[in-house]
């Protein structure tokens, strides 16, 4: 009697934790998410702020999605693509019965109506200009198929088209609010806009119609959350405060010294993510003295203590950057330990061999000049706690970094006219075609902080952006990954880790690739 | 009238003397052409010879247009419109606070001074002056959020979410007020009027209430007139760890992202709010002053 007694008690208490495990999270809700940075707009085709787009991938859906686990592309509201030969164009197969939210139904013609409006001047040309490439135009094949055409080989856009500048919009909506289309936008997806009251907050609400997810997601029909107050807070110590009281119940971007305190706080659960994108980089001005000499550049990778940079920094919260790309973008190769490994003694032999002596400072001389190298920093660009950890590794050697800190526009202006010695950049981007923008002669007007132009280097990057073979595709960018590290034109410090709290009755909270937060699965359990 | 004028041509050569490029700040991130560039520069009609920026912003901020905003294309007038109200209510409510908690203070300072009473009170007006807000904010947040879970941490709506983000501006001033009504109460104090209301036999705090407080008031105002300025600059920091909307915030974003009309627009909203306060200190004086009252009465 007493054992069948306790046995029954065990089933009881299986039962009873199955239900608090399982049937707690339950639809309804509303959530407060504490945001990093202010937005700007909501036209996706005129923002260029992840803080906006953070918020457009709520309301919106895509032809393609990637999965963050693998990288792969997967069908988003195109069920089923076809690549041409040549790579100039690209044929979606579209999903059915998805209507937008004010009920403009979806279809072939409300796709090329979105890429077209891109091309429109709006004013200022956003990222989703950049991020439609050599577009030429689009043909409406049928109601359900849409082709797209390029001017070149354009092998980047289906993991392009995955993100939420290119995502269609209702075309109606478009024509009818003008203007008021940046406060508001019309999309298909989960959750619409209510209001945005600007410095404060973006109230939206579930798209009740919602009945098209993509595959990876992990339940069907519309969110369970009723309601997100999307408040702008700027100062991280406040985001933490509001998450420790539960006056939000997800706060982005803690700051890494808060991260160990709030592991142990019983109400709060840490969730770490690593983008996709390139790590957090600085690149040698290949084109201006000292950095112009390749001993220079690889004798400062050399001296540069990355795991040191983890540990004070990043309160080891993310990882020494293995290469100039991000682990999760596909065509990653780890070619830093090989190539560039710490070695302060390899780093001091190199300048001795290229003819650096010690000056009676300690930095070196050649020809009488001193090895002195100016790095413009950007003001809030995430790099002001790892300069002067660096300038210091730098000194270890021989070598003089001086710091020169100076609002961001300022900094992207002395780039262009390659006043710096050393410039900083990382992003955010599913695609190692982000290597282009980087390292490519045609952007030296635009970004190209190392100021690089190398035939070769060239040749290799738009061979690879034509290449729509993924396979032979990322060895090329394996091999470009390679030659930067070796001619020193970029150096991968760490790479970007993003954490997010959330309270603990917070359940389904996802990243997507470059870890913007996914808040179409998320229940509460109460 | 001048002031303005002058603070016009001030605010537009600094905004546009400075380095930094708006059209460079919009395009970051967007991997812009050169011809894009272009495109976007003459559409801002920011390719224009300056002396015919400077006319067209003048000729239209007579007419209270301060042009659109280069990052969000919303009337300037609008977005202020939005954030000032906001500002108008934080900063309402820190001046109280400060002059509530700084007459307090100076009064209790005045009447028993040199003795501990006194010491404590300054004590804590130094504490007030010396500690930065964002410092104090981030205590109050501490304290009344956190630990005692008196009362919300952020954002907007209500007298709750009004208080820490007013006692933080608040607090810092009352001190300044604190010490003020202090030396100037001592000294009224010591004026003969005093002795003979108190050979009437008056209590020492009705002296000091009914007969001195008022003249000891009139420096007082003239301090709470100049940190109003100061006040309003105060809220830039307590609305971003408050995180609260207002000219604060749209301020920093303006100047940051280098949005040369909101930058103008949101200068010479302050600057004509600084001009109307000293206009109000003034005309308070002779509410509080029969002197000043009466000579002008005199003259006319």
């Amino acid at each position: 009697m007493k054992k069948i007694a306790v046995v029954g008690l065990a089933v009881l208490a299986t039962v009873a934790w199955s239900a608090s495990a399982f049937a707690q999270a339950k639809p309804g809700g509303k959530i407060v998410f504490a945001a990093r940075q202010d937005i700007d707009t909501l036209d996706p085709h005129i923002t260029n702020r992840a803080a906006t787009r953070k918020i457009l991938i709520q309301l919106t859906d895509t032809l393609t999605v990637i999965n963050p686990k693998d990288g792969k592309v997967l069908p988003g509201l195109a069920e089923s693509w076809e690549v041409a030969r040549d790579g100039k164009s690209y044929t979606f197969k579209l999903k059915r019965n998805v209507k937008f939210h004010d009920g403009t139904p979806f279809d072939a013609a409300a796709v090329k109506a979105t890429l077209d409006r891109i091309q429109e001047p709006l004013g200022a040309p956003g990222v989703a200009r950049a991020f439609l490439g050599p577009y030429d135009g689009a043909d409406v094949v049928d109601p359900n198929t849409v082709r797209v055409r390029f001017k070149q080989p354009y092998a980047p856009f289906l993991r392009m088209v995955a993100l939420s500048p290119l995502a269609p919009l209702s075309p109606t909506a478009v024509q009818k609010m003008g203007q008021d289309f940046s406060r508001k936008p019309v999309g298909t997806g989960p959750f619409m806009v209510k209001e945005w009251i600007p410095k404060s907050h973006v109230t939206l609400v579930r798209n009740p119609d919602y009945a098209w997810p993509p595959s990876i997601a992990a339940h069907r029909g519309p969110a369970h959350l009723e309601e997100i107050t999307w408040r702008f807070v700027l100062e991280a110590t406040t985001r933490t405060a509001v998450l420790q009281t539960g006056e939000a119940q997800i706060a982005e971007d803690l700051s890494y010294a808060d991260v160990a305190a709030l592991e142990k706080h019983p109400d709060v659960r840490i969730v770490k993510g690593v983008p996709a994108g390139t790590p957090w980089t600085i690149f040698p001005n290949v084109q201006k003295f000292p950095t112009n000499e390749l001993a220079v550049r690889r004798a400062l990778h050399h001296a540069i203590n990355k795991d040191a940079i983890v540990r004070v920094v990043f309160q080891g919260q993310s990882q020494a950057a293995g290469s100039l790309l991000q682990p999760p973008t596909p065509g990653f190769v780890a070619v830093n330990r090989e190539l560039a490994p710490y070695d302060p003694a390899r780093a001091k032999k190199i300048l001795d061999d290229a003819g650096w002596k010690p000056g009676g400072d300690g930095i070196r001389v050649k020809d009488g000049k001193r090895l002195e190298i100016l790095w413009i920093f950007g003001t809030n660009n995430g790099y002001e706690e790892m300069a002067p950890l660096i300038q210091g590794m730098a000194r270890e050697v021989g070598i003089d970094i001086q710091l020169r800190e100076q609002p961001r526009v300022q900094m992207y202006e002395a780039w262009r006219k390659g006043e710096h010695g050393i410039g900083e950049l990382n992003w955010w981007f599913p695609d190692p075609s982000i290597l282009t923008s980087n390292f490519h002669t045609g952007r030296l007007q635009a970004f190209n902080p190392p100021r690089l132009s190398d035939p070769e280097v060239d040749r290799l990057l738009d061979q690879a952006s034509a290449l729509t073979d993924e396979g032979p595709r990322m060895e090329l960018y394996k091999k470009i990954q390679r030659m930067l590290v070796e001619m020193g034109a970029g150096i991968g410090l760490v790479d970007q880790v993003t954490i997010v709290g959330t309270r603990k009755e917070v359940q389904g909270f996802a990243f997507n690739v470059v870890t913007f937060p996914v808040l179409y699965d998320i229940a509460l359990t109460r | 009238m001048p002031v303005i004028v002058g603070v016009s041509v001030v605010v537009f050569s600094i905004v546009h003397l400075l380095p930094g490029d708006p059209v460079l700040a919009i395009l970051s991130g967007a991997n812009a052409t050169p011809e894009q560039e272009r495109e976007l520069r003459a559409q801002l009609r920011l390719d224009d010879p300056l002396p015919v920026q400077y006319a067209r912003f003048v000729a239209r901020a007579a007419v209270g247009d301060f042009g659109r905003s280069i990052f969000t294309r919303r009337p300037v007038i609008q977005e202020i419109a939005e954030q000032l109200p906001s500002t108008l209510e934080l900063a309402a409510t820190a001046i109280v606070v400060a002059s509530v908690v700084g007459l307090a203070l100076g009064l209790l300072a005045a009447v028993w001074h040199d003795t501990w009473i006194d010491r404590a009170a300054m004590l804590v007006a130094l504490g007030g002056v010396s500690m930065p807000s964002f410092w104090l904010g981030l205590l109050l947040i501490f304290v009344f959020s956190l630990q005692l879970g008196w009362l919300p941490a952020t954002g907007q709506g209500g007298v709750n979410r009004l208080l820490l983000p007013a006692a933080t501006i608040g607090l810092n001033y009352s001190a300044v007020i604190a010490r003020l009504v202090r030396s100037s109460l001592l000294e009224v104090l010591g004026n003969g009027y005093i002795s003979t209301a108190r050979a009437k036999g008056l209590s020492e705090w009705g002296v000091t209430l009914k007969h001195a407080l008022g003249n000891a008031l009139i420096p007082v105002t003239t301090i709470i007139g100049v940190q109003l300025g100061n006040l309003l600059a105060g809220t830039i920091i307590v609305e971003t760890v408050f995180s609260r909307r207002g000219m604060g915030r749209l301020a920093v974003t303006a100047v940051l992202d280098k949005d040369y009309p909101l930058i103008q627009g949101v200068v010479l909203v302050s600057a004509l709010g600084y001009v109307l306060t000293n206009l109000l200190v003034d005309l308070s004086y002779s509410a509080l002053d029969p002197r000043i009252r009466h000579r002008e009465g005199a003259k006319a």
